[in-house]
């Protein structure tokens, strides 16, 4: 049975992580196609999985080479609307929430506090990268 | 001595379905009785546990078990549903009280009842039915002889709490334009960062990994 209550902030954020997660799984994928593709070589009673896995890695990465940017995009559009969402999600209880934090403009200040996080994310992710992988920092993307 | 007694009656307090039939994604939130409401039941078949009902009650009445680990229901009175829902049922906390504090009925013949009250004794009640038109009407209404404050009830609008939400959910997302807006104005950005019709994944720069 389907309960929906499109009316619920908590159920367009739950909604919005959901899709997001498997929006996510799918960016993912072509990285893990590219370790494996050609080698997929299970042991045993696997082995007959071979074909079928080699399969999935092929087409679906051959898929996701042309559509990756409709994931970008959705990934930063889901992005935007749950982390807007999380500020109006506190708007729903005008007396447990403190007066300062109590406008409609709460979706926004969190989408642009989430925003602003965002960046900095991005470069301490980069640097644990690069420094544990022993790759090259990528100043490309950080310089203008 | 007046202060317990109503504030044992807080807990079991009922808002009305128009304030909080809202929050649950689940909808779990079930309202009875239309059109004159007897408050709300929770399905507790429908509910997840998210527990966004108790953020949202002003009155704090929807409480968790937390005693239970495992399988903790989100609990709140009843208003006696089994009782109430036969002809001439009245709930155990009306029909116990021995002096008429707690009465039940129609919400309009209670209205009808506080305000004769009011009006009846000048100077014993503090001038207002709380409930009658808070958070859009209360299930539970009170008259009270000391400030509403004193004895937990807050200070609430006429609006229900979840309007503001509710209204910026809906002008933001109906038929889910903003997001589509979005996605179109983005997609838009990048087909012209990448010079038009070029992949942006054709870009090394893209893949991630960099090779320089």
């Amino acid at each position: 049975m389907i309960y929906w209550n499109i009316n619920s902030v908590l159920f367009e954020v739950a909604m919005c992580v959901m899709v997001y997660l498997n929006v996510l799984y799918l960016e993912f994928f072509p990285i893990v196609a590219e370790q494996f593709k050609g080698r997929v070589n299970l042991p045993g009673i696997f082995a007959r999985l071979n074909n079928i896995l080699e399969t999935i890695l092929r087409v679906g990465d051959a898929i996701l080479d042309k559509t990756m940017w409709i994931l970008i995009i959705l990934g930063v559009v889901l992005s935007w609307m749950h982390q807007s969402s999380l500020g109006s999600l506190m708007l729903i209880a005008p007396t447990k929430l403190h007066l300062l934090w109590y406008t409609p403009i709460l979706p926004l200040l969190f989408l642009v506090s989430a925003i602003a996080v965002g960046y900095p994310m991005v470069v301490f992710e980069t640097t644990l990268v690069s420094s544990s992988l022993n790759l090259d920092p990528e100043m490309n993307i950080l310089s203008p | 001595m007046e202060l317990t007694r109503r504030n044992f009656f807080k807990f079991m307090g009922a808002a009305t379905a128009t304030a909080t039939a809202l929050p649950s994604p689940a909808g779990a939130w079930e309202s009875k009785a239309p059109p004159d409401p007897y408050g709300c039941l929770v399905d507790i078949t429908r509910c997840v546990g998210c527990r966004y009902c108790m953020v949202a009650c002003p009155f704090e009445i929807p409480a968790y078990e937390y005693d239970d680990p495992i399988t903790p229901r989100v609990m709140k009175c009843t208003f006696c549903y089994d009782i109430i829902s036969k002809q001439g049922g009245v709930p155990g906390c009306a029909a116990i009280c021995p002096t008429e504090a707690i009465i039940f009925g129609r919400r309009s013949d209670l209205l009808t009842v506080a305000k004769k009250r009011l009006r009846e004794n000048p100077g014993k009640y503090i001038d207002h039915v709380y409930g009658e038109k808070e958070t859009w009407g209360t299930s539970w209404l009170y008259i009270s002889s000391v400030p509403f404050e004193q004895v937990s009830l807050p200070v609430l609008n006429d609006t229900p709490s979840p309007r503001l939400a509710e209204t910026i959910q809906h002008s933001l997302f109906s038929y889910l334009w903003s997001p589509i807006a979005l996605f179109g104005a983005l997609g838009a950005v990048m087909y012209k960062a990448n010079g038009g019709g070029k992949k942006p994944t054709d870009r090394p720069a893209d893949k991630p990994g960099g090779e320089k």
